[in-house]
């Protein structure tokens, strides 16, 4: 019996609920949940029993956590926030987030 | 070419990038077009490299095997990075031609998107495939938010949405790999028992998100609506690099860590075929010159990993040959479609009519390009078809007809669709004398009697479909070149060397 | 070899050969065809000498496809109908045609013939396909370029050839197969066909239809009568020589293996004899001369059909005979139509003048042609009609069938007299219409058309010429010696046949007039090719509604099915191994106590983001969530990993701020009604995601590289913070790519704003009022106070600034410094400085920029810059991003640190980007760039 792959289960859960809305800033938010959970994932995935700080020279190296995944984990987390800010971003475009109709950028919809 | 000069394939580019954001328009411009012939010569290189030694491989940072991340190079990349290189650098002289280039960072965008590419076709490792894919796509963002139509934000938006879901989708595949195996690293891979349940669930994960991104049928649907909405050529340069890309990493994931035998290779096949059919007859359905070559970018893929599928020598050669064939044939009709919307500004097939007796030069490039995509001779369409069909002939029971089976269905949709396509564009009544332009428009179009396609911007349409037309002329060396990459695919031991000697 | 090669040069000499002599060209190509003919004739008298001339040159050795050619007795026969017939079509097209190039016409012509001889000659399956789809492209491009209203047809022909080339192919990839020779003449004479009948009937089956297809045979047809709307010279080719006598080629090539299968001499016999009678019944109703022509050709067609059917030595040699006579009467016969055509200006036999006194020659020629069409004495055609009737007798299966094949045949020859009867008649002899203005034509234009008809009456007197060449051919088919070809066989059945057609025929002639009107009506609902377009039709209501499915830009449509196949995939997955059950033993103690606290945390924020209705409270439970994560990845002991996560929704908060200032406070109601879908898809896909989660990780002792980083990881890199070091040393490339992600973001975002009109980006008006007005706000002296003067509210933060802002930059200087060996790094310490960068914006009483836009591209393009540098530094040792290291005061130093400045601008770069261009009024675009005018092509898209 384990509790990460729960809480993996909840962020992927509201995730993909908040995906299919149709507003982008509640799509970001989606997405937001859905690397948390990727996120906790990788972690997971370095084996949760060994909880230590990969730091040299403090605690015992047995019990210190795998270092891979954290360092995935944290490309992952600055590349999501870059990309996120984009989406914002695109979301501000035309003062409406609606993505059911396209922005208006003030250009002739005609051919 | 040794090993320890691969990174430059990716660092190169990442400079022009650089320097782009702070130089001038005019420099970066200059910058821009040297890179991809840079990535071609590489390219080049590799090939001349591979006549002899198979596989180059190298491990960045000369750290140990196994634990730093390899840049590797066979036959298989050499021909990706060569064929996507010449493509990219049709694709950038219409872009010049066409003033597309003058926009704000555009030259920094397309160079950081070459980088990726380059970086995706040469990484051994699983993570940092995911970082090149996203260095390929965040420009991509851009780029498909910056060109084409009004329609090109909200489609840009679902642009992001897509790929960004299936980027988390691959992280997440990629941690089970990690979580069940304890490395990312390709070499390291394939010493996991392919067979173990669990090994190939993880694995499965990582191939589901790449074949999203590749537009495989039932997971297709952003695609044809997201690439058309761009300019003709960023559509040219993601049709020639993203979907290429993704294809690319299933041919060698599924090969090198799965030895390709696995329990859903007949379900694969069944979902490959039905892509070549739901893309033929979906262009059948569009009145748009390019929304109905992206539906056949989709067939397109389809035909490519039946390769996969069929899972031999044969059939994984035939796939790749038809995919340089593919990247080469849909650029230059893309280009095409570029050249007449720069001249005549609408790609629809109500607004366009009688061009053939208008525009004999683009009618003539554009009508071989057509034959090369529905497999008439004299191009390399012709053995693109040929080969699929001959590799798929070694099929067994009723794998062999459905392929053969959906090769004939699927090609007769191409025909009616690009026949179609013709008719409504190329023949009919000449453009003066058109009504109108249909609903939408308010007033009749306005095309000048002096309107022609000038005929520097067929230039680079011309030059790729050249090199489709040579192809049908000496196919030899081609096909050897498929053939040892398809080798390469399915003996890896001379990959896993490389990679552990280095 | 030499040969094609000529012929092949032939369409390139074309070009500069109709711009020199316009459409005299013709007479050159004529000359040249007949040259060619006779440069044959060498190699022609080796093969009536009883051997074979080939030639082989790889092409595609990989494939094992060579251009081999042979030359056997039936290719000769066939060769020399496409040249012969081509040379005397040449020649009548020049006076046929209108004055000018004609190049379309020349060019398609001689690809056409050379894609004939091409296919004839072919000895290599792969180079037999590729001429077979030649002719296919020729024939729909002449029929095309004949005017607007051939287009549709040429489409229908090009769609009817290309479906016979698809089942071709197959069955050559499955012959290449079984067989194992890309070698026509072994695959064809390999002993599979006779061991593996199953394989056998297939592929006999698929080369029928591919000839079906071709030699337009029922019910493949309609695109010959379509392919009127070409050029009468097309026609002729078209018909006499090339597309449909490929297909009878193909035919009788084959049969060489299936002459003995018996689905093959089943099917070829009774569709052949299907479609020559109701192509004989056709031609019959037909007023057009043209037309009439076209379906009389089907119906003779036909009649080889069936002989090539049968299969015996007799039968075939009379398909042979046949094939020779049809092409010589009929090539003439079209010419003829396109002569009277020319003269009277009509070919409706309604409207047709009696033309026998304007026009006796014409007349005379047009009676033999039609006459070695209806198999009269002494004539060509009679001898072959006589063999082929004969032959019918020899039909597989019991006696009866035979007589019933026999008499069939028949029939389809009274209905073949009447209608050339017909042709005479109608053109000669009926008709009111008075004659004057109509002339005898020019002999340039009638000789090479009444040529191939005169010669049947010799060729018919002096058959016994054609014995050893036809010979030759059916022994190519099949090796038995030959049937003797007389004029005269004796009191043979087949003569009582042909004299009873004649005599009814005639007799039936004598009551035309009653005839024509009972025919009139249509015999089969609708024409052939209203199928077809019905068909087409069909496909593209298919396609529509294969591109309405996806036709939808909102992203849910689009992300929904990756979803759900996520779902099948892990969830079908992770059951299949939990019912397997060999799954490895959990590791002990993966969870500690703090999971459920902050399980139930999130569980908490999770719902809050999805259930809030204010984009204020989502944001906050979303930024609820981020925090519990930060204290979930702290409590996994990975420090870095929980800075870098506070310090990124810090800022991703705050940016959303900014964003949702331009946006309405609430989310917009779902326009999409269905909730149910997504809480259950979300429900499905989260519970498979956590047991595969469950099933796949914490299942495995440590690995390999945790192990090795663990242990040697300092140790390399002299760095004690082994995340740290993975990231700027073991693992700089991924930084190097997160870093340009990072940059280019920035970049992006610049990017697509210049694209943009900025009024659509400007607050509008109501945004100018303070978004987060609090309830009552108004009546709260305070709050009123620090709305109306945003001045004096900030003053309080700008005083806290003048402190906070330095500690910040030392903070980050330090977090910066420490990371190699402690928690922290570019990032971390990026985060720290960009954080200041906010505080620095908020404490702005207006939306005033930090940095102008030179700063943020110098930052972000220098930050990638000085990464790369310092990557390329290290090939001085000997590999891209291999760290140097050196000792400065003391303490030890490495160019990673240089790496980690990069990164530290870059993220700064991006993070003053997102402030001033989504918070602040946008600057026009940088002076160095035009304003991005709109790319050329920007507007070409209507409405979806």
């Amino acid at each position: 019996m384990t509790v990460l792959p729960i809480t993996v289960a909840i962020l992927v859960a509201g995730g993909v609920y908040l995906l299919c809305q149709p507003g982008l800033v509640r799509i970001v938010f989606g997405i937001t949940l859905l690397s948390h959970g990727a996120n906790l994932v990788l972690l997971t995935a370095g084996v949760s029993a060994w909880r230590g700080e990969p730091l040299t020279g403090t605690g015992d190296p047995a019990e210190a956590g795998d270092p891979l995944p954290m360092a995935f984990v944290l490309t992952a987390v600055v590349i999501t926030f870059a990309v996120t800010v984009f989406m914002l971003t695109l979301a501000r475009i035309g003062h409406d987030d609606d993505t059911l109709h396209m922005p208006d950028t003030g250009e002739d919809h005609r051919a | 070419m040794t090993g320890s000069l691969l990174p430059l394939l990716v660092v190169l580019p990442l400079l022009g990038a650089s320097l782009g954001a702070l130089v001038p328009g005019s420099v970066a411009r200059v910058m821009l077009v040297l890179s991809p012939m840079l990535t071609t010569a590489g390219g080049v290189a590799l090939l001349v490299t591979h006549g002899d030694t198979p596989v180059l491989a190298h491990n960045v940072g000369g750290f140990v095997p196994g634990i730093a991340i390899p840049f590797v190079s066979d036959m298989f990349t050499a021909v990706m990075i060569t064929v996507t290189g010449l493509t990219t650098t049709a694709c950038i002289v219409l872009a010049l031609i066409t003033g597309e280039a003058r926009l704000r960072f555009f030259p920094t965008l397309v160079m950081m998107l070459s980088a990726g590419v380059n970086g995706a076709f040469l990484t051994g490792d699983l993570f940092n495939l995911f970082v090149f894919i996203e260095v390929m796509l965040l420009p991509s963002y851009a780029l498909i938010a910056m060109t084409g139509t009004w329609r090109r934000l909200g489609v840009g938006r679902l642009f992001v949405v897509i790929n960004l879901v299936t980027s988390t989708i691959l992280l997440i595949g990629i941690g089970l790999v990690y979580g069940v195996a304890g490395s990312v690293n390709l070499a390291v891979l394939t010493d996991m028992d392919a067979d173990d349940p669990r090994f190939q669930l993880a694995v499965g994960v990582v191939l589901l998100a790449l074949t999203v991104k590749a537009g495989v049928v039932p997971v297709h649907g952003w695609l044809p609506r997201a690439y058309p909405a761009t300019s003709a050529t960023v559509m040219a340069l993601f049709s020639a690099l993203h979907t290429k890309v993704a294809i690319y990493a299933v041919f060698r994931i599924h090969q090198t860590v799965l030895d390709g035998a696995v329990a859903w290779m007949t379900p694969l096949l069944v979902l490959f075929t039905l892509t070549m059919l739901v893309g033929a007859y979906g262009s059948l359905g569009e009145r748009m010159i390019r929304r109905s070559l992206a539906w056949q970018m989709i067939a397109g893929v389809g035909y490519i990993l039946v390769g996969v599928g069929i899972g031999t020598q044969l059939g994984l050669a035939a796939g790749l040959f038809y995919m340089v064939h593919h990247i080469l044939v849909m650029g230059s009709l893309l280009l095409c479609s570029g050249a007449v919307e720069h001249a005549y500004r609408t790609s629809q097939f109500v607004g366009l009519s009688g061009l053939m007796r208008r525009e004999p030069l683009l009618a003539v490039i554009m009508a071989l390009g057509i034959m090369s995509l529905i497999g008439f001779p004299p191009s390399s369409g012709f053995f693109g078809k040929v080969g699929i069909a001959r590799a798929a002939a070694d099929l067994d029971g009723f794998r062999i007809w459905l392929v053969l089976g959906a090769l004939l269905i699927a090609s007769i949709g191409t025909l009616l669709a690009m026949s179609r396509l013709w008719a409504d564009v190329f023949w009919g009544p000449p453009m003066e004398e058109m009504p109108s332009r249909g609903k939408g428009h308010k007033e009749p179009p306005v095309v000048p009697d002096d309107t022609r396609i000038r005929r520097r911007t067929l230039l680079p349409a011309g030059a790729l479909l050249l090199m489709s037309l040579s192809i049908f002329v000496v196919p030899g060396p081609l096909w050897e070149m498929c053939l040892q990459a398809a080798d390469g695919l399915l003996d890896v031991t001379a990959y896993v060397e490389a990679v552990t000697a280095s | 070899m030499w040969f094609l090669a000529a012929l092949a040069t032939v369409p390139v000499l074309v070009v500069p050969l109709t711009s020199a002599l316009g459409r005299r060209a013709g007479w050159a190509l004529a000359i040249g065809f007949l040259a060619l003919a006779a440069a044959m004739i060498p190699s022609a008298r080796d093969v009536l000498d009883g051997d074979e001339v080939t030639q082989t040159t790889a092409w595609l050795p990989a494939l094992d496809v060579n251009l081999a050619l042979r030359l056997d007795g039936l290719g000769l026969v066939f060769v020399m109908i496409a040249l012969v017939i081509g040379a005397a079509v040449f020649l009548y097209s020049v006076e046929y045609l209108g004055e000018g190039r004609q190049l379309g016409f020349y060019l398609w012509m001689t690809t056409f013939a050379f894609g004939m001889v091409g296919l004839v000659l072919a000895n290599d399956l792969i180079l037999f396909f590729a001429c077979w789809e030649i002719t296919s492209l020729a024939s729909f491009l002449l029929i095309a370029r004949s005017g607007s209203g051939a287009e549709s047809a040429s489409a229908r022909t090009l769609f009817m050839t290309f479906t016979g080339g698809l089942t071709l192919l197959i069955a050559i990839v499955l012959m290449i197969v079984v067989t194992g020779t890309t070698s026509l003449s072994r695959a064809l004479t390999s002993d599979v066909w006779s061991d593996r009948p199953g394989v056998t009937a297939v592929v006999a089956v698929l080369v029928a239809v591919a000839g079906f297809t071709k030699a337009a045979q029922f019910p493949f047809h309609p695109w010959l009568p379509d392919a009127m709307a070409a050029a009468t010279p097309v026609s002729a080719y078209l018909h006499a020589a090339a597309v449909v006598k490929a297909g009878i080629y193909l035919l009788m090539r084959f049969s060489e293996a299936f002459s003995d299968v018996l689905v093959w001499n089943v099917l070829l016999l009774s569709v052949g004899l299907f479609t020559t009678v109701m192509a004989a019944l056709f031609a019959f109703q037909q007023h057009d001369l043209k037309r009439l022509m076209a379906y009389s050709t089907v119906s003779q067609l036909g009649l080889i059909t069936a002989a090539i059917g049968v299969g015996t030595e007799k039968a075939l040699t009379a398909a042979v005979i046949h094939t020779i006579a049809h092409a010589l009467f009929k090539s003439g016969l079209f010419m003829m139509v396109g002569v009277i055509d020319h003269t009277a200006g009509t070919r409706d036999i309604r409207r047709l003048p009696a033309l026998r006194r304007v026009m006796p020659w014409s007349f005379a020629t047009v009676i033999l042609g039609t006459a070695s069409m209806a198999g009269i004495p002494p004539l060509l055609g009679f001898v072959s009609k006589e063999t082929i009737l004969g032959s019918m007798l020899d039909a597989p299966g019991p006696a009866w069938v035979g007589m019933l094949t026999l008499a069939v045949a028949g029939t389809g020859s009274i209905l073949t007299f009447a209608y050339c009867a017909k042709i005479v008649l109608g053109a000669f002899v009926d008709g009111e219409r008075e004659v004057e203005g109509c002339h005898g034509p020019g002999a340039r234009l009638f000789l090479p058309a009444a040529a191939p008809i005169w010669v049947g009456l010799p060729l018919g007197l002096t058959v016994g010429v054609l014995q050893t060449p036809v010979e030759r051919a059916v022994q190519a088919m099949n090796s038995s010696a030959a049937y003797p070809l007389k004029l005269w066989h004796g009191l043979a059945p087949e003569l009582f046949v042909t004299a009873a057609a004649i005599a009814v025929g005639a007799v039936l002639m004598t009551r035309r007039r009653a005839l024509y009107r009972a025919v009139e009506m249509d015999i089969l609902p609708g024409t052939g090719a209203d199928a077809l377009e019905r068909i087409f039709e069909a496909a593209r209501d298919l396609g529509r509604r294969i591109s309405q499915t996806v036709a939808a830009d909102h992203p849910r449509r689009h992300v929904v099915p990756p979803l759900v196949a996520l779902t099948l995939l892990l969830g079908v997955g992770s059951l299949a191994i939990f019912l397997v059950g060999d799954v490895p033993a959990t590791q002990p103690d993966l969870w500690r106590p703090v999971d459920v606290g902050l399980l139930v945390l999130i569980a908490l924020g999770v719902i809050g983001t999805c259930l809030a209705d204010s984009r204020i409270a989502a944001t906050v439970s979303l930024g609820a969530v981020g925090i519990a994560m930060t204290v979930q990845l702290f409590a996994l002991g990975a420090p870095d990993v929980g800075l870098t996560q506070l310090m990124v929704e810090v800022l991703t908060v705050l940016v959303i701020m900014l964003v949702l200032r331009q946006l309405p406070g609430r989310f917009g109601h779902s326009h999409l009604r269905r909730r149910g879908g997504p809480v259950v898809l979300a429900g499905v896909l989260g519970i498979a995601a956590g047991s595969a989660t469950w099933l796949l990780t914490g299942r495995r002792e440590k690995s390999v590289p945790a192990d090795y980083y663990l242990a040697e990881g300092t140790r390399v890199t002299g760095g004690d913070n082994l995340v740290n070091v993975i990231l700027v040393e073991f693992r700089a490339l991924d930084t190097l790519g997160e870093l340009a992600v990072l940059g280019l973001a920035g970049v992006a975002i610049l990017a697509v704003l210049a694209t943009i009109a900025p009024r659509t980006l400007d607050p509008p008006a109501r945004a100018h009022r303070p978004p987060l007005r609090p309830m009552g706000a108004l009546r709260d002296p305070q709050a009123r106070a620090a709305l109306i003067d945003p001045q004096s509210n900030l003053r309080a933060l700008q005083l806290l600034l003048r402190v906070v802002v330095p500690v910040l930059i030392v903070l980050s200087a330090v977090i910066f410094w420490r990371g190699h060996n402690a928690p922290g790094g570019g990032f971390i310490s990026a985060l720290v400085a960009s954080a200041a960068v906010a505080l620095v914006y908020l404490s702005r009483p207006d939306d005033r920029a930090v940095g102008s836009p030179r700063l943020h591209t110098a930052l972000i393009g220098g930050g990638l810059l000085t990464a790369l540098v310092s990557g390329l530094i290290g090939y001085v040792d000997s590999s891209f991003l291999q760290p140097l290291y050196g000792a400065v005061a003391g303490t030890k130093l490495s160019t990673s640190l240089l790496f980690d400045v990069g990164v530290y601008a870059a993220v700064v770069g991006l993070v003053m980007v997102a402030f001033d261009r989504l918070g602040a009024e946008p600057p026009d675009a940088a002076p160095d760039e035009p304003a991005a005018a709109p790319p050329a092509d920007r507007t070409k898209e209507g409405i979806m």
